[in-house]
Order: structure tokens, then sequence, then C-alpha cells
């Protein structure tokens, strides 16, 4: 992050909680950092209800924070938004459109507010692939469709930030691949990408970096490697001819050894996998396989958001 | 300006809006010949020309009501306003265009009634009449008569819009504008006699009648121009109400 850089978005301790008629008021984000810079994909995590939607809804204007300070290209949101609004484009949720108007009626009413030429709906229908039910109205596409059209009207600004809330979220196996191949392009392209997921595989294929969300709070930011280095329990398992004196030797050698199977060794706690071969290749005992054991996103996003959870209920109970 | 055509596009695209103008056309027909037929064998004069439009002016705007409520509704009823403020942030422009889409879609629809209206009048007069008593006034209360029926239909139509936009649902102004007018304004004529001058049924039908007399007791005109202004204020004070809302309150 170097220093004169400005980050695309920046969050800084936002407080929302909806305050709603005669029920319950509802804490949705909880002092919130955040911050995006240019380029690449943003991967913005989180389980159920921990606030994301409600932060791009502040983000876009739609929700007034209740505390702290938003900014999108530098400006202050919501009160600058209309300086950057035609470099933002946005699906936020479920898209929704009027029912008995076509897809296309539909995004031409969007594209012309900002006065796109209509070559432009045509472009993005093609991109989402939806050009030849384009004349349909919108009450009889299917959820995916809609959630293509949705793409489409995201799309529609070519926006230097694109926020997507969800955007696979009813889309066939095709369909959320040709989504991810398009937020890889878009994201290598130049724009930046904040694209909220709960498919944590499609996010560790697309995202450069990530944010996890609980409970209205970040609980982790970084690369995606150094988000996955924090859960990192450097374990290998070693697959070795002599079992029984590899155990002894790296046992002896403080390696914290279990056998895993009749056939290989599990290791914790390496730092350096190096040393587990060279401490037994000194004792003429050769690795014929070694393999860190590899934490994926979904390992660490269940980690921290249950640690989370267990933490705040820990919280109430004492 | 472009948000205004955007929202004419959408106002004139919409199927509610289009059937609701097929069946003020249908009454507006029914009533017409009602009127014919009510007139008997007497000869029908060029007040049934000039005046023809003012009697569809309360229908005409209770339809508008209906369609301003509709304008004010749809947009949340389908959820679109998030995406729409995505691509105009700036709200009260969008309150103001809208509004004003509405009113020229209004305007428009008033006129050409009125001049439909005169037409078949004028081709009854034809047939069993004459319009021998047509005056130097005849063009003058013709188009003065539906000038205030016009005026009427945009009041009621931005009535119907704000209370919409303020509730953030078409069918709870539809309703409030039921009971407004089929109790509450019955209730506050039971009030002291002063607040007669300031009820929505009083000053429409001054507005309409070219002044009424209000106040059962000791009757007080109610002029054209002091119904209009009335009339004017509560919209005003309205809009900026639902503007004000709109502008502050969440959109999820
Ligand atoms: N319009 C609203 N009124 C009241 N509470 C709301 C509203 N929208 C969201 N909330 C509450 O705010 C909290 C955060 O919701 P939000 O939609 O931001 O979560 P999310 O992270 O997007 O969840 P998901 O993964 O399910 O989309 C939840 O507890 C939710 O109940
Ligand atoms: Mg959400």
């Amino acid at each position: 992050m170097g220093g004169d850089v400005v980050p695309v978005i920046a969050v800084r301790g936002v407080h929302k909680t909806y305050r709603r008629w005669r029920r319950p008021s509802e804490r949705a984000v909880d002092g919130l950092d955040l911050e995006v810079d240019e380029g690449g994909v943003f991967g913005f995590l989180g389980p159920n209800g921990s606030g994301k939607t409600t932060t791009i809804r502040m983000l876009l204007g739609l929700v007034r924070a209740d505390r702290g300070d938003l900014s999108v290209f530098d400006r202050p949101m919501p009160e600058r938004l209309p300086e950057v609004i035609g470099q933002i484009g946005a699906l936020v949720e479920t898209p929704l459109f009027f029912p008995n108007f076509s897809g296309r009626l539909n995004l031409e009413l969007l594209s012309d507010v900002a006065g796109l030429p209509r070559l432009r709906v045509d472009e993005a229908l093609e991109q989402v692939g939806l050009a030849d039910r384009a004349r349909d109205r919108v009450k009889g596409y299917s959820l995916g469709m809609r959630q293509r059209l949705g793409i489409a009207a995201a799309l529609l600004k070519r926006p230097q930030l694109l926020i997507l809330d969800e955007p696979t979220n009813g889309l066939d196996p095709a369909g959320i691949r040709e989504i991810r191949e398009l937020i890889r392009s878009l994201g290598a392209s130049g724009t930046t990408v904040f694209l909220s997921s709960h498919l944590l595989g499609e996010v560790e294929q697309v995202c450069d970096r990530v944010a996890i969300l609980s409970h209205g709070r970040c609980v982790v930011t970084g690369s995606v490697a150094d988000v996955l280095a924090t859960r990192s329990t450097g374990e290998l398992r070693v697959r070795v001819g002599d079992l029984a004196a590899a155990y002894d030797v790296l046992s002896a050698a403080g390696f914290r050894v279990a056998r895993d199977g009749d056939t290989r060794l599990t290791v914790t706690a390496v730092a350096e996998p190096a040393t587990v071969t060279a401490t037994l290749a000194e004792r003429g005992l050769y690795v014929s396989e070694l393999t860190p054991v590899t934490v994926d996103l979904e390992s660490v996003f269940l980690g921290l958001t249950q640690d989370e959870a267990a933490d705040a209920s820990a919280e109430t109970t004492t | 300006m472009t948000l205004v055509r955007v929202e004419l596009r959408r106002l004139l695209s919409r199927r509610a809006i289009r059937a609701l103008w097929l069946v003020f056309v249908a009454i507006f027909l029914a009533a017409l010949i009602g009127n014919y037929v009510h007139a008997g064998s007497e000869p029908l004069t060029a007040r049934f020309v000039s005046d023809g439009g003012l009697g569809f002016g309360g229908a005409f705007a209770a339809l508008a009501f209906i369609i301003g409520a509709t304008a004010g509704g749809a947009e949340w009823a389908a959820r679109t306003m998030e995406a729409l403020l995505v691509w105009e942030p700036r709200r009260v422009r969008l309150m103001l265009a809208k509004v004003a889409a509405l009113s020229l879609v209004i305007a428009v629809a008033a006129v050409v009634v009125q001049v439909m209206v005169g037409a078949l009048a004028r081709l009854a007069v034809a047939g069993r009449g004459s319009m021998a008593d047509a005056g130097e006034h005849f063009w003058r209360t013709y188009t003065g008569n539906g000038a205030t029926a016009l005026a009427l239909a945009v009041f009621a139509a931005i009535f119907g819009f704000t209370i919409a936009s303020l509730t953030r649902n078409t069918g709870f102004a539809l309703g409030a504008g039921f009971v407004y007018l089929a109790v509450i304004d019955r209730v506050l004529v039971l009030l002291p006699n002063w607040i007669d001058k300031f009820t929505l049924f009083n000053n429409v039908a001054a507005f309409l009648n070219h002044g009424a007399d209000v106040n059962h007791g000791d009757p007080v005109t109610l002029s054209t121009l002091r119904a209009g202004i009335t009339l004017s204020a509560y919209i005003a004070v309205l809009f900026a109400l639902a503007t004000t809302l709109f502008q502050r309150r969440d959109v999820t």
C-alpha cells in the first residue's frame, strides 16, 4: 500500500443500525474499516447478515451511515456521489426490474438516464448472453436470466468500479464460469471489481485481495495468500520407505510427528519443509512424497467467523 | 432534460396507465351519452359544448389521482428505485423529473379529453339544437373550463404521486384518497365553520364551479383563485415533505 496511492474505496469506523418501527433495531455494521486499492478483484466475504449488503448500500448512498466516513474515488459519500456515479456500476442483491417491461426496455430506461448510446445496451446484453431473450418481458425470465440482466445493467456504464453483490446467485455452472471469466478479465484490464460472494472456491480463483466480515466488522483483510497464511498450520504429509525409523528420527529432531495410516506421517508446525527432507536424508531415509497440507479460503473463513461467533456468545454469557 | 424524457417513456410504457386511460375514455363516452339522453327532447345549446368538459373535470381528476398514485408507487412496488438511484443519486432531481413527466402526461391527456368532449358535444348540438346562443364569450368559456379541468387533474395527479411516494405504496395512496373523501372531509364539515374554507372538497368544488358558497349557516364565497391557491399550497407542502423524506430515508 503506497503512501500516496488513494484507495478506490475507503471505509473508516462506520456504524449502521437499522431502526425499525416497533421492532428491535438491527445492528448491521459495527465499526467497519476497509480499504480497496485500484485494479483487480477484491473479495468481500462474510456470513449471512454480517453487513456486506449494508456496506455496499452505504457506498452507493442508498443507506445512510450513523457514524464514520466512507469514500469512493476519494470523494466523501454520499455527499459527492453524483460526481463519480458515472464511473460506478453496481448490482445490489437480487436485481429488480419492472416485470412487465422487456429486459431491453428496462436497460434502456437506465442507460438513457446517463445518456449512454443505445449500442451499449446491445453490447451488455451480448456480454451476459441474454441478447436473444432481450425482447421478452422480465416477468417471464428465470432466476438466472434476471441475474444476468442485473449484471448487464451493472456493466452498462463500463464502470471503473464495479460493485457486485452475489452476482452468481442462481446462475448455472456454465453461467458461473462465464461470469468468473468476465470478472477476471475486467479486473485484469484495470477495472476495480468489488465482489461479495459466498462461493469461496470462486473467490479464491478470481480475487487478488479479500476482506472477511463478521458481525459488521472486518476480521481479516489482505491478499489471498496472506489471509490463507493466517491459518496455515505448517502441516506436511510425508511418505517414506521405513515409516518407523523416520518417525523416530523426526521425533528425536524435535518435530511434532504423527502416523497417518500405514504409509504416511504427518508433521505439524513446520516453518520450512526442506528441514524435514534434510533431517531424514542425513540418516539415509529418502522421502518419496512431501505434501504441504493446504488451507483453503473456506477453512479460513469458517475458522475466523466461527471464532468470532464463539467470542460473541462468550461475551454475552459472562 | 434527459431525466424527464426517461420518466415520460417509463410512464407511457406502463400497461396500468394505458389501461386506466382506456377505462377513462369509456367512462367519458358513457357519460356524454348519458347527458345527451338526459337532456330528453329539449334542443341543445352552445352551453352543452362549452360546459361539457367541466362535467368531466371531477372524474378526470379522480383518474389523474390514480395515475399519479401508481406513478409514485410503482417504483417501490417493483423495488427498482434502488437500481435507479445508482444511475441518478440526486433524489430531489429525480422527484422533480418524475412529477414533471407525470404533469405533462396528465396535461396532454386533459387537452385530448377536452377536445374530444368539445367535438362530440358539438356534433350532438348539430344533430339536435343550435349554436345560435354561442355569443362572443363562447371560446373563452370553453378554453377556460378546459384549463380549469386540466389544472385540477394535474393537482390530483401530484397529490396521488406525493402520497404514494411518502408511503412508498400505491395502494395506501388510493386508500387514503378514498378514506379522505368518504370520511374525513365529511367529518371536517361538522367542525367549526372556518374549516369549511379549507376542506379539499369545498376547494375542489369552488375551483371547478368558478367559486362556491361554503358555510352552511352564513355562506361565504370561495373564489376560484383562492381555491386554486389553497390547493396549490397543500400540494407544495405535501411535495416538500415527500421530497425531504425521500432525501433522508434509507432505500433498501
Ligand atoms: N432494510 C433492513 N431493515 C432492517 N434490518 C436490515 C435491513 N437490511 C438488513 N438488515 C439487517 O442488517 C444485518 C446485515 O444485513 P446485510 O444484508 O448487510 O447482510 P449481508 O452480509 O449482505 O448478508 P447476506 O450474506 O445474507 O447477503 C442483518 O442482521 C439484517 O437483518
Ligand atoms: Mg447480502
